[in-house]
């Protein structure tokens, strides 16, 4: 029984591994997930979406393309991305974003980079055959990791119980030692 | 039924012999396995905490601070791989190792077994999205239930604290257990095997 439960285990590994490997970020599932900014906005000859984790540091930026009014999908030669402080005390950064397999339509995803936990402005430049334009929106970066420095305490607790937990039996032995 | 057991019948449960390797696992290696098991759940916490002191005390960038194995193995970190191995780690240990528990510990060993058996079924929800290549909810990337509800990196560390909450009760009821499950226990986790044979 523990043998059949270790190859299902080892089975399941390698399936995950497969997928991890082909999918590294999008197999990431302790990261962020990615909220849409941006829904079923019309640019040129496409509808767009755009998710992102807006976290201070360094974010995934996706860009989901569809067909307009029925059309044929082509893909886009370029989809870029830039992003500058609304504050202004930054020049604005743009980001080639690469294409992603998908069954329908287009994604393109980028990392982009917040520095600080502010308001930025968002825009997403979109070059195709059969034409192309521009989308923009505001987003609000947040400081990452919510738990903040708690998450200290917390993975030193169990260490703590642990000793607690050992000393506690430690102590039960003693006495039943003690009884015998 | 519930039956006290002469130190000669506890004895006796101690003798491997004639045991298969999940009877002995659970009876007289319950011990030693709980003891590696617990260490393996320790060095997981050892990595998370290391990965905390590296963001709030070094201010390293979150995508640099991957603990300890993730400086020389940055792909365990990246794809995953050292989290699932992990989650399936925990899973074949809290249920190979379940039998040797009774009553409450048993109880409780359990709840663990089965919340690290949700977090293994939302890990088959985001493996299965990317081997069918369609994501849930429209998303860019594969989703799993629990982050619709909380979308940030402390799920992983959440998923954790809830499994080894109840794990911990469990060792703590095994090690120091009531008298009446003291009677029923195989191994020599509570002590009371050694004192039969002293």
């Amino acid at each position: 029984m523990p043998l059949a439960v270790f190859g299902l285990a080892v089975a399941a590994f390698a399936v995950h591994l497969s997928g991890a490997g082909a999918h590294p970020h999008e197999m990431a599932a302790h990261r962020g997930a990615p909220t849409r900014i941006v829904a079923d906005r019309r640019i040129g000859p496409y509808v767009a979406s755009v998710w992102t984790d807006p976290e201070v540091g360094s974010g995934p930026m996706y860009i989901m393309l569809e067909a307009a009014d029925g059309q044929t999908f082509t893909s886009p030669s370029s989809v870029r991305v830039g992003v500058v402080p609304v504050s202004g005390r930054l020049s604005e950064v743009l980001h080639d974003a690469h294409s992603e397999p998908v069954r329908r339509g287009g994604r393109f995803m980028t990392e982009v980079s917040f520095d600080r936990a502010e308001l930025w402005n968002l825009r997403v430049l979109i070059a195709s055959t059969s034409g192309g334009g521009q989308l923009t929106a505001q987003v609000e970066a947040k400081p990452n990791a919510s738990f903040g420095p708690f998450a200290l305490v917390l993975s030193s607790l169990p260490f703590l119980i642990v000793a607690g937990v050992w000393w506690r039996a430690a102590v039960a032995r003693r006495h039943i030692s003690a009884l015998s | 039924m519930t039956t006290a057991q002469s130190p000669v019948a506890i004895s006796s449960h101690v003798d491997p012999a004639g045991q298969s390797f999940a009877e002995r696992l659970n009876g007289p290696w319950h011990e030693r396995s709980l003891q590696v098991f617990m260490g393996i759940v320790l060095a997981h916490w050892a990595e998370h905490l290391a990965q905390a002191y590296q963001v709030y005390v070094l201010h390293w960038p979150l995508a640099n601070a991957r603990g300890v194995l993730g400086l020389w193995f940055p792909w365990l970190v990246r794809s995953e791989a050292l989290h699932y191995g992990y989650a399936l780690v925990m899973l074949v240990g809290l249920w190979i190792l379940r039998s040797g528990f009774v009553g409450s510990s048993h109880t409780w060993w359990m709840v663990a077994f089965w919340i690290q058996f949700w977090h293994h079924i939302e890990h088959a929800l985001l493996q299965g999205q990317v081997i069918v290549g369609q994501n849930l909810f429209g998303s860019p990337v594969p989703m799993s239930l629990a982050q619709l509800v909380i979308p940030r990196l402390e799920l992983h560390l959440i998923y954790n604290t809830i499994v080894f909450i109840p794990m911990v009760i469990a060792m703590y009821r095994h090690l120091v257990p009531p008298e009446a499950e003291r009677a029923q226990m195989r191994c020599t986790c509570a002590g009371q095997p050694r004192l039969a044979a002293a």
